[in-house]
């Protein structure tokens, strides 16, 4: 007992008192680079958001316009809010899809025993597939006239044909389906190792005192599961924020400014109008927006891994 | 009574593995369309009734993608030509490369941040921690434009260095997450004892814990390299012509009047393979290392 006590002194010296300031050196050569890449970036953004600089007019330097950008893309930016308003629909209907549709296979797949692996194995390939690369296949099945979608929808007669990037109300479903097809699965398994990770005791309690399968749902399954949606949620949330590789591939942003998001509108103003000022302003907007929502999503990765 | 409860089961059953079976082969159809248009023709491409054999099965997409002289196969005029006239391998070569040295620089970093946050004692320590995983979830959007601007200033715009430095954005705070998880699986007393018999925290990283956290990083360098491979809109920005990507490389493609869906397909299933096979590899650890490690099978 006593030379466990001494044993824990000596630990404690050698770690804490003899080197007091080694964490540093060993954070250090992380938070250079953090420095250089995420917290300069940062605060050069936030200057640069005050500021009026066109590069296609570089001859005219940085105009200092204090709030003026933000005042314009709240107020006078049409492009801006259409481009929100897609950002928020794509995003809404998108991950909520993908969660019913993971929720329900992992409900589906959780009864079945045989062959759950491999059917897990499966459903894993699309999100493994490159973006650009899911992108271009979906393009290719979305042709008016030799698409595979099209050939579908004539042979069960349901329609002629979609023009489905070309039609303004089409191009953003062309959009969402793409992208449900890509990240259901990552909600199906995040979902059915949530579900495989339950205690037993619960169910048998409630089937015992005779609850229905929804019943057991409600108040069991849901309940128990609460933290894990909120990742699963909160995890595809923040990257459907973030879709540009698709909607570049499939629409870049057409037709109009029918599936132009406010990611491709920040890379728009900042690399083909090279309005820079402003594209750094855009993209504080939408920092604030996505923080919001990372604040959430980050308290409760705390609850479940605490 | 008893019967009519069996059938009842069977038929459940069989509706299931029914629904599961169909959405198995929704799931997969547009993976099965990739690789057979990447073997057909052109002409049976762009047939109006879809054919889900090739009739005439073909590999001239994959030698044609990459080949030297692939620059005729994209049809381009002008200076275009010169930009495009590179094999696939270009793209290829530039995302092995970008990818490996961008996973092997934030492994190392991560390594020892890792060890900081998770063995050694400070304050703000968990929150500082925090704080770094939560910059994974800025959107790129508001750091991409310095980052730019920083890497034109220095003559680094459309080299492979730009893109290793690049990704460590996202792949250093993920690195010093997943990490910092598998290091606190590892029981302190192992190096304690180390320490105890004279070992510095240097060598009861190297020595100790290094060789007990093998999975933990190779499982995290996985995710480091998929992530790099599949990323778009850095690679889209810091790179023009020689530095490309595969990602950028295909997208390339579209600008292209009369898109070769032939070759942009073969160019798709080798360019996908690398992330897929490391992915299924992987497995077992998929959910923990896209949840930042926030659920653990």
């Amino acid at each position: 007992m006593v030379k466990k006590q001494i044993l824990k002194q000596v630990v404690y010296r050698i770690k804490y008192k003899k080197k007091k300031y080694i964490h540093f050196w060993f954070l250090l050569p992380c938070f250079v680079v953090v420095f250089f890449l995420i917290i300069f970036p940062l605060l050069y953004s936030l200057g640069l958001s005050f500021f009026s600089w066109n590069l296609t007019t570089a001859y005219l330097g940085k105009e200092f316009v204090g709030l003026e950008n933000f005042r314009s893309i709240f107020l006078e930016d049409a492009r801006f809010w259409r481009t929100l308003e897609n950002t928020l629909i794509m995003v809404s209907l998108a991950v909520g899809m993908e969660f019913g549709a993971g929720l329900g296979l992992a409900l589906l797949l959780i009864r079945q025993i045989a062959g759950r692996k491999l059917f897990s194995v499966l459903f894993l390939i699309p999100m493994m597939v490159v973006p650009v690369v899911v992108g271009m296949v979906w393009r290719l099945l979305y042709h008016t006239s030799y698409g595979l979608v099209n050939f579908f929808l004539r042979l069960c007669r349901i329609s002629s044909g979609v023009d489905w990037l070309g039609d303004a109300s089409a191009a953003i479903f062309a959009i969402i389906i793409a992208d449900i097809w890509q990240w259901t699965p990552l909600m199906f398994l995040i979902l059915l190792g949530g579900l495989l990770s339950l205690p037993k005791e619960p169910y048998e309690a409630a089937q015992l005192d005779g609850a229905s399968a929804t019943q057991i749902f409600r108040y069991v399954t849901v309940p128990l599961l609460k933290s894990i949606m909120a990742i699963a949620l909160l995890l595809r949330t923040i990257d459907a924020f973030k879709m540009f590789d698709k909607i570049w591939m499939l629409t870049q942003g057409g037709p109009g400014l029918a599936t132009e998001n406010t990611p491709l509108y920040i890379y728009y103003k900042a690399f083909r109008y090279f309005d820079m000022g402003y594209a750094a302003a855009l993209s504080y907007v939408l920092l604030l927006i996505v923080s919001v929502i990372a604040t959430f999503l980050l308290k409760s990765l705390f609850v479940s891994t605490e | 009574m008893l019967v009519s409860q069996k059938v009842k089961r069977t038929a459940i059953k069989v509706i299931n593995y029914g629904v599961i079976i169909i959405l198995v082969s929704i799931v997969l159809l547009p993976i099965f369309w990739l690789i057979v248009t990447s073997f057909k023709h052109t002409v049976e491409i762009t047939a109006r009734t879809p054919s889900f054999i090739p009739k005439t099965p073909t590999l001239m997409n994959y030698i044609g993608v990459f080949s030297p002289e692939v620059g005729s196969l994209y049809k381009t005029k002008g200076v275009a030509r010169e930009f495009l006239s590179v094999s696939g391998w270009m793209g290829i070569k530039n995302s092995l490369v970008v990818t490996s040295f961008s996973t092997v620089l934030a492994i190392v970093i991560a390594l020892l941040a890792a060890y900081a946050f998770s063995r050694l004692r400070f304050k703000g320590r968990d929150g500082l921690a925090f704080w770094l995983l939560s910059t994974r979830m800025f959107p790129p959007a508001a750091i991409i434009l310095p980052i730019f601007l920083m890497m034109n200033r220095l003559r680094l715009v459309d080299t492979q260095l730009a893109l290793i430095i690049a990704y460590l954005v996202f792949n250093l705070p993920f690195a010093v997450w997943m990490l910092r998880g598998f290091f606190m699986e590892i029981p302190k007393e192992l190096d304690e004892c180390a320490m105890v018999d004279g070992c510095g925290h240097l060598g009861a990283l190297g020595r100790i814990l290094l060789p007990l956290l093998i999975p933990g990083i190779i499982v995290t360098a996985i995710f480091c390299f998929i992530f790099s491979w599949n990323e778009f809109l850095f690679a889209v920005i810091l790179t023009r012509i020689k530095a490309q990507t595969f990602p950028v490389q295909i997208s390339a493609f579209l600008g292209v009047k009369g898109i070769q869906w032939g070759s942009m397909s073969a160019f798709g299933v080798v360019g996908s393979m690398p992330s897929l096979v490391l992915a299924i590899f992987a497995q077992r650890y998929l959910v923990r290392g896209l949840t930042y490690g926030a659920v653990k099978e």
